[in-house]
C-alpha cells in the first residue's frame, strides 16, 4: 500500500512539474517583432501566408545580435517572411553531415559557423553562390558588399571565381588587461616584447607575487595560436603571411627561409614569456584552466593580463557586473623582428584568426529569402546595429557614429582602426588533402613549448622534415 | 494437431521476418554499409578540380605513417596511454570493483546506501561529471587544492595544476576509477548474487574464511561476468576518448588512440585520412581482442550452476 502511495505521489509531482513547465511566458517582443523562445519563430503580426527563413548559428557571440537583426529585417520584410532562429552550439561538427545528406526539410536557409574546409563543400555543389549578394548595393548603401569588405576579407569567401560565403566577425586579438590594477600600480601598457618582459617583472615585484602577470586557458589551446600568430605576421609581413596559406612549397617550411624564420621568431618570443623556464609569469594552474575559469581568475585579480580577443566582454557580460573593475585590450607588443614601414615605425598588425562565415546551402528551401536576409544583414545599418549589440565588429567598412562603446570595446576599436587586420585563409590542394597545415607534426606547438616538451628550433626542424617527406614525395 | 502446426507456421513466419527485418536493416546500414564505406573512403581523396573523390591507392595510409615517423612523441604517448588505460581498467578498476561488490554482498552495514553512492557517477552525464571533477581539482577554486592549502601542504599542488603536466594522466586514471566503479560493482554484485546460497552455506560448514570464499568460490563462479568485463576493457584501447577530451582538452599528456582518431575526424579536411586511421586501429585491435578473449576464457572458464 505504501509503495502504491509513493508511486502515485511521484506521478503526481511529475505531472504537476510538467504542467508548470508549460506555463512560462514563451513569447517576447523585440522591436515590432514577436519572438517565441520555445520554437525560435519570429514574426510581425502573424505567421500566416508568409515564407519561412530558418537561420542556424554558432553561439559564441551570444544570442541577442540575431534577435535584434531579425527584428530589424522583419520591419522591412514582415509582409513576406517570418524567421526561425536556431542557436546550435555543435553546428561546426554536425554541419557537414547535414549538407551531405541534402535533405531540404531539415536544412536551414542560412548558416553562421566556422569551418576551414568549406571549399570542398562549394565544389561539391552544397553551397549556393552568393555573387548577387556580393554585388548588391541597397538597404541604404550605395557601394556593393564586395567593395565595402575590408581588404583582408575580400577573398576569404571566394572559390573558383564565385563567392560562396561571407565573413562574419572581424576579431581583434591581443591582451585583455585589468586597467584598474594597471592604474593603481602605475603600470604602463607595453609596446614591445622587451617592455612586456620588464612589465611582468614589475608586476611580480610590486605585488610580491600575489598577482601573476598572466593567466591563460591551457585547456583551450587555440588562445595562444589566435593571439601570437600576430608575432609571426609582424615578422613575415601581411602579404607573405597570406601567400604562406597556399601551402604549396617545401620552402615555406625551410627554417632558413622567411616564412619559417617568422614562425621561429614568433615561437622564440613566446618562449621568453610563457616557456617552461619562465613559469613565474603565469598564474599557477593555468595549464589546467579552461577559458571561462581563466577569465574569472582575471576578475578575481589573480592575474593582470590574458591573451584574448574582443569577445571577452560579451562572454563575461554577466560576471563583469559583480566586479567594480575596468578591463581594456592592448595590442600585441612588437617583437624586435617586426617589420617597419618607410618611416621606420613598426607596422601595426591585428590577427583576425580564421574567419567565421555565413552561407546559404544549395538545397535550402528558401534561397531567395536567405539571400534577402544576407543582403540586409550585411548592410551598413545592420552592421552598425551588430556592433551596438555585441561590441564586436563586422569585417566591413561602415560608420559607427552614435554607437555607445564601453571602455573595453573602445580599446578594441582603437586597435582595429590603427592596425592592418590579417586572417588565416588556408587553401589549395595540399591543404584540402590534409597533407600540410599551418602547424604540422603533433599539432600546435605553443602548449608543447609551455610544457618544455620541445624547443622552437626543434619544432621548426621537425616540421620541415615532415613537409619535405610530404611535398617531396 | 497437424492443422494447428500449419496455422502456427503461417502466423509465425511473417512475425519472425517482421521482427528480424529491423535489426537486419540496422545491421546492414550501420554495420555493413558504414564499415565498407569507411574501407573504400580510406583509399580515396577529394579532387578540387574534378569536384569528386578519386581512387588514390595507399596514399592516405602512407600519409599516416609519415605522420607517425615525424611525430615527436605524441603518437607514442597515445599508444602507451591507451594500453595503460586498458590495463588500469582490466586490473585495478575491475579488481577494486570486485572487492567492493564482494564487501557489499557480505552484507556490511549500509550496503544499499553504498551501492547507490557507487552507482551515482554512472548515471550522471560524462560532461557534468568531468566538469565536477575538474572543479574539484582546479588550482584556484578547487576543493582539493583548498584542502591541501588549509593543511599547510600548498607545495603539493603542482604548478601546472593537477589536470596538466605530469599529474594529468594519473588524474585521468583516478577519474576513470571514480566514474567507472559504479557500473562494475552493480554488474559484479548481480553476478555474485546469482551464486546459489547453498554453496556459501556448505563452504561455511567446511570452515573456510572470507579470503578463500572470495578466491575459491566467488571468482571462479562469476568467471563469465569477469571475462566479459575484461573483454569490454579491450575496446578502450581504441575507443577511450571522451573522458580526456572533456576533462583535459588539448593536453598531450592524456592523448589516446581514440582521441587521435577523433582529432583526425574533427580537424580533417581529408576524410580519407580519418577513415584510414580508423581502419589501422581496427587492425591493431582485432588480434588484441582475440588474444584477450582466449586468455580470459582460459583463466575464467564459465561454470553452469
Amino acid at each position: 500500500m505504501r509503495k502504491k502511495l509513493l508511486c502515485a505521489l511521484t506521478c503526481f509531482v511529475m505531472l504537476f512539474s510538467l504542467a508548470l513547465s508549460g506555463c512560462g511566458k514563451t513569447e517576447v517582443t523585440i522591436g515590432d517583432a514577436i519572438y517565441n523562445e520555445k520554437t525560435g519563430e519570429m514574426y510581425i503580426d502573424t505567421l500566416e501566408n508568409k515564407e519561412r527563413i530558418k537561420i542556424s548559428y554558432a553561439t559564441g557571440c551570444g544570442l541577442d545580435w540575431i534577435k535584434e537583426a531579425g527584428a530589424s529585417f522583419l520591419k522591412l520584410y514582415h509582409d513576406k517572411y517570418y524567421l526561425v532562429l536556431d542557436p546550435d552550439p555543435s553546428l561546426a561538427s554536425s554541419l557537414k553531415t547535414t549538407l551531405e545528406t541534402g535533405i531540404s526539410k531539415t536544412m536551414s536557409d542560412v548558416y553562421f559557423t566556422q569551418n576551414d574546409a568549406w571549399q570542398t563543400w562549394a565544389v561539391r555543389g552544397w553551397m549556393e553562390p552568393l555573387d548577387d549578394v556580393y554585388a548588391y548595393a541597397g538597404n541604404g548603401d550605395t557601394e556593393t558588399l564586395e567593395n565595402r569588405l575590408r581588404p583582408a576579407f575580400k577573398t576569404v569567401g571566394k572559390n573558383d571565381d564565385h563567392y560562396y560565403a561571407i565573413p562574419w566577425n572581424e576579431i581583434v586579438t591581443g591582451f585583455v588587461y585589468n586597467k584598474t590594477l594597471f592604474d593603481d600600480y602605475g603600470w604602463k601598457v607595453p609596446t614591445t616584447a622587451d617592455e612586456l618582459v620588464a612589465l611582468c617583472e614589475q608586476i611580480l615585484k610590486d605585488t610580491d607575487g600575489d598577482v601573476a602577470p598572466f593567466v591563460y586557458p591551457g585547456l583551450a589551446g587555440g588562445y595562444f595560436e589566435n593571439v601570437f600568430s600576430g608575432w609571426w605576421i609582424q615578422a613575415l609581413g601581411a602579404e607573405a603571411y597570406d601567400e604562406f596559406f597556399n601551402l604549396d612549397s617545401v620552402d615555406l617550411f625551410d627554417p632558413s627561409k622567411p616564412a619559417t624564420k617568422g614562425k621561429l621568431a614568433m615561437l622564440e618570443n613566446f618562449d621568453k614569456v610563457f616557456g617552461a623556464n619562465v613559469t613565474k609569469y603565469s598564474l599557477d594552474g593555468s595549464l589546467a584552466t579552461g577559458h571561462i575559469a581563466a577569465q574569472n581568475a582575471m576578475l578575481q585579480e589573480k592575474a593582470a593580463m590574458m591573451p584574448n580577443g574582443n569577445w571577452f566582454e560579451a562572454e563575461m557580460k554577466e560576471d563583469l557586473k559583480d566586479f567594480d573593475l575596468e578591463f581594456r585590450m592592448m595590442a600585441l607588443p612588437f617583437i624586435k623582428e617586426a617589420q617597419k614601414d618607410a618611416d621606420g615605425n613598426y607596422i601595426k598588425i591585428n590577427f583576425g584568426c580564421l574567419p567565421e562565415l555565413m552561407f546559404v546551402p544549395a538545397k535550402a528551401q528558401n534561397k531567395t529569402g536567405a539571400k534577402e536576409f544576407l543582403k540586409f544583414f550585411n548592410s551598413s545599418e545592420a552592421c552598425r546595429q551588430y556592433t551596438q549589440t555585441t561590441g564586436l565588429w563586422r569585417p566591413i567598412d561602415y560608420p559607427t557614429d552614435g554607437v555607445e562603446f564601453s571602455g573595453f570595446a573602445q580599446s578594441a576599436a582603437e586597435i582595429r582602426a590603427a592596425s592592418l587586420t590579417v586572417v588565416d585563409n588556408p587553401r589549395g590542394r595540399h591543404y584540402i588533402d590534409g597533407d600540410v597545415k599551418k602547424f604540422n607534426v603533433d599539432g600546435s606547438p605553443f602548449l608543447r613549448i609551455v610544457k618544455g616538451e620541445i624547443s622552437p628550433e626543434q619544432y621548426c626542424k621537425n616540421e620541415y622534415d615532415y613537409v619535405k617527406s610530404v611535398l617531396g614525395a | 494437431m497437424k492443422r494447428s502446426k500449419v496455422r502456427d507456421t503461417r502466423v509465425c513466419t511473417p512475425f519472425v521476418i517482421g521482427m528480424l527485418f529491423i535489426p537486419m536493416l540496422y545491421f546492414l546500414v550501420f554495420w555493413v554499409f558504414v564499415n565498407f564505406d569507411t574501407i573504400i573512403l580510406s583509399f580515396q581523396r577529394f579532387d578540387l578540380d574534378k569536384k569528386d573523390y578519386y581512387f588514390c591507392g595507399w596514399t592516405n595510409y602512407r600519409q599516416i605513417f609519415r605522420e607517425f615517423a615525424a611525430s615527436d612523441g605524441l603518437i607514442k604517448t597515445a599508444f602507451v596511454n591507451s594500453f595503460l588505460i586498458f590495463l588500469w581498467n582490466d586490473i585495478v578498476l575491475l579488481f577494486t570493483s570486485l572487492f567492493f561488490a564482494y564487501v557489499l554482498h557480505r552484507g556490511m552495514k549500509g550496503a544499499q546506501v553504498f551501492r547507490v553512492i557507487f552507482f551515482i557517477p554512472s548515471i550522471i552525464s560524462a560532461v557534468v561529471l568531468t566538469m565536477v571533477f575538474g572543479f574539484m581539482f582546479d588550482t584556484n577554486v578547487g576543493l582539493f587544492p583548498e584542502l591541501l592549502k588549509a593543511l599547510g601542504l600548498k607545495s603539493w599542488i603542482p604548478k601546472t595544476g593537477f589536470l596538466a603536466g605530469k599529474t594529468a594522466f594519473p588524474m585521468l586514471l583516478i577519474y576513470g576509477l571514480w566514474s567507472g566503479i559504479g557500473n562494475n560493482v552493480v554488474l559484479l554484485n548481480g553476478a555474485i548474487k546469482r551464486i546459489p546460497p547453498e554453496i556459501f552455506e556448505a563452504a561455511a560448514l567446511d570452515g573456510i574464511g572470507f579470503v578463500k570464499e572470495f578466491t575459491h568460490i566467488v571468482i571462479p563462479l562469476i568467471g563469465g561476468t569477469l571475462s566479459t568485463l575484461i573483454l569490454m576493457g579491450v575496446t578502450l584501447i581504441t575507443g577511450y576518448f571522451l573522458q580526456p577530451m572533456l576533462l583535459m582538452p588539448n593536453s598531450t599528456e592524456v592523448y589516446t588512440l581514440g582521441l587521435y582518431i577523433v582529432s583526425k575526424v574533427n580537424g580533417q579536411t581529408n576524410m580519407g585520412i580519418a577513415a584510414a586511421t580508423g581502419n589501422l586501429c581496427v587492425l591493431l585491435a582485432v588480434p588484441i581482442v582475440l588474444l584477450v578473449k582466449t586468455v580470459a576464457g582460459k583463466i575464467f572458464p564459465v561454470y553452469e550452476y
